[in-house]
């Protein structure tokens, strides 16, 4: 097993983490991941005023996991939701001091959990639908959701990914994606964000297949 | 909220399935040879003499300790080294016939494995019941294939459960068949005696036993056909060339005598301390102790608990200063996906698969330490759980 080495930060909130439990009657509530998978996150949320009044989480995962619940509901606490919508893994990590890079994919869950309890209280609470048709730039935004380890920045803002195609209805191959990514043969995390990607992207039931190619530009 | 560290920290070494610490009169004699009688053994010279004797005593000792003669102890750099040469020094090159063995193996024989079926080699996996025991019938039944080498672990690295050997060694051996047997996670820890257990083949890695690193050893039963994999100098009976690894050879065998000393009260010692947490473990619920529940290595535990994430409780464990493993490392999100190969050949539920620590006692712990490991082993069960669905 790798070295892994927390800072004091991160130990502090593994210890003894903020926000967890479960609220009565949330606004907004979203389970995220799968304890099949090794990780599962569960938000909770109160809203007043567009504000989070309060937020929980419970967590079934490693100390990375529980630490980035911990400060992520803590960020999220007391803002309007707009704002809390725009927290980022980043901002988790940094208030956290960093995490190694292993540890990248435990700690994403959290913030995915945050955004899927908003969107359930806004479809709840404001009748605002995510339901959103499966298209190239809904598959854009899933694929956000894979963080290179080693770079410590999504697969697209990091613009690794160099073509993407899916076909709807009526397209030859119905539900077919097609993505080309660039990893470098000698890239240690190359098997991790293929992995990531092939999850995310049969979470979508639209998707049938999943061609991706690695390519080296 | 309840502080988590308000207790002092206790540094606790309780893996020492992964390695063990070298005894310090082993440290003391390897650094002797280290600095003084370091002579290549094949030297002629009074350097080299006293290199030789010292080789030739501890080939010697190592053998009265596991019941051969001196002559059948090829010695290698460790348990990995000793498994691929029984595997590949005795497999037919015209791979007319091949290898059975268990999903169960290290990754020593299970990757070699793999790869010889690559080559082409016909390779055979004999099924484990629920305890990770061979199925006796259905081994026997595989026997009747292509099989010219058996190879399985005697007691098992993530569950110590153990395997009868003998019985199986009879088995192939009516039928022609060499019989090999990663001993690794058995020497030193219950009595063995090559002889009795009636093997070809068994290897063996010290720094499992309190001796160094980089040192090991292949039983070679005599007159078993074995051609080497590394070729030079001619070292071992031309098995094993390179120059020998005296310091870890000797302090090997010192190991070896003083794992033996001590091996009935430390038997006792740990029944007792696993008595104790196996009781401690049932109160908390939800838990299941994997392995056979009397064939096992003494002191070495798989314990699993429903709605705990392994890792979490392994990570919470060593933020405490206790030392434990994980049933699967999360190196990677892919690594972590998959439940250890052991647990699922054994069929445990992936709920508490994923919550699965090994706890492997030592020379080394005491009663404290135990009664430390599970004050704050119960603590992170419950705040795990609690974290897990609420309090």
């Amino acid at each position: 097993m790798a070295v892994i080495k927390y800072t004091d930060k991160v130990l502090e909130h593994f210890k003894n983490p903020h926000n967890v439990g479960e609220l009565e009657n949330p606004d907004g509530a979203a389970t995220v991941g799968s304890p099949a998978c090794g990780d599962q996150v569960s938000v909770f949320l109160k809203v007043e005023n567009d504000k989070i009044q309060d937020i929980s989480f419970l967590s079934y995962g490693c100390a990375s996991n529980i630490a980035t619940g911990s400060i992520v509901t803590d960020l999220a606490k007391g803002l309007p939701v707009e704002d809390a919508k725009k927290l980022t893994w980043k901002d988790a990590v940094d208030k956290l001091g960093g995490l190694p890079p292993v540890k990248v994919h435990c700690s994403v869950l959290a913030v995915d959990g945050l955004r899927a309890a908003i969107q359930d209280y806004e479809s709840k609470h404001l009748g605002i639908s995510h339901e959103r048709a499966v298209d190239e730039s809904f598959l854009l935004d899933e694929l956000k959701k894979v963080i290179h380890p080693g770079l410590g920045v999504n697969i697209i803002d990091a613009k690794l990914v160099k073509y993407l195609r899916f076909q709807g209805e009526g397209d030859e191959k119905p539900g077919l994606v097609e993505i080309e990514i660039s990893l470098e043969e000698t890239d240690p995390y190359r098997h991790n964000v293929l992995e990531e990607i092939h999850e995310h992207l049969e979470a979508i039931p639209q998707v049938q297949e999943i061609d991706a190619k690695v390519v080296e530009y | 909220m309840q502080r988590w560290l308000n207790t002092e920290i206790m540094e606790v070494y309780m893996d020492h399935s992964a390695t063990t610490p070298v005894f310090p009169e082993v440290a003391r004699v390897v650094y002797e040879l280290m600095t003084r009688s370091f002579g290549n053994a094949s030297s002629l010279h009074f350097k080299g003499q006293q290199a030789k004797e010292a080789l030739d005593k501890a080939r010697e000792d190592m053998s009265l300790a596991l019941g051969c003669e001196p002559e059948e102890l090829v010695f290698c750099s460790g348990g990995t080294e000793a498994d691929n040469l029984a595997l590949f020094g005795t497999l037919p090159e015209n791979r007319s016939r091949g290898l059975l063995t268990t999903g169960i193996e290290h990754e020593a024989v299970l990757e070699t494995a793999h790869h010889l079926e690559k080559e082409g080699f016909p390779v055979f996996y004999a099924p484990v019941d629920a305890y990770g025991q061979v199925d006796l019938q259905a081994f026997e039944k595989l026997l009747s294939g292509p099989v010219s080498l058996v190879s399985i672990m005697m007691a098992n690295n993530e569950v110590g459960t153990i395997q009868p050997i003998a019985q199986m060694a009879q088995m192939a051996h009516e039928r022609g068949i060499l019989v090999h047997s990663d001993a690794v996670q058995a020497i030193g820890k219950v009595p063995i005696n090559v002889k009795e257990l009636g093997v070809d083949l068994l290897s063996g890695a010290a720094h499992k036993f309190y001796g160094p690193k980089g040192v090991g050893f292949l039983y070679v039963k005599r007159g078993t056909p074995i051609h080497p994999v590394v070729f030079g100098g001619g070292h071992e009976r031309g098995l094993r060339s390179g120059t020998e690894n005296v310091p870890g050879i000797v302090g090997m065998a010192r190991a070896l005598s003083i794992c033996l000393q001590h091996m009935k009260q430390n038997t006792q010692r740990y029944r007792m301390w696993t008595t104790r947490i196996l009781k401690a473990c049932e109160q908390l619920g939800e838990f299941r102790a994997n392995g056979h529940p009397e064939q096992r290595i003494p002191g070495t535990l798989s314990l699993s608990f429903r709605d705990v994430n392994g890792e979490s409780l392994m990570e919470w464990l060593s933020f405490n200063g206790i030392a434990v493993s994980t049933a699967s490392a999360c190196q990677s999100h892919a690594a972590r996906r998959s439940i250890s190969h052991v647990l699922q050949q054994l069929g445990l539920e992936r709920p508490f698969a994923n919550g699965t620590i090994r706890v492997a006692l030592g020379h080394d712990n005491d009663d404290e330490q135990v009664q430390y490991f599970i004050s704050r082993l119960e603590e992170g069960v419950r705040r795990l759980r609690s974290m897990n669905h609420g309090a």
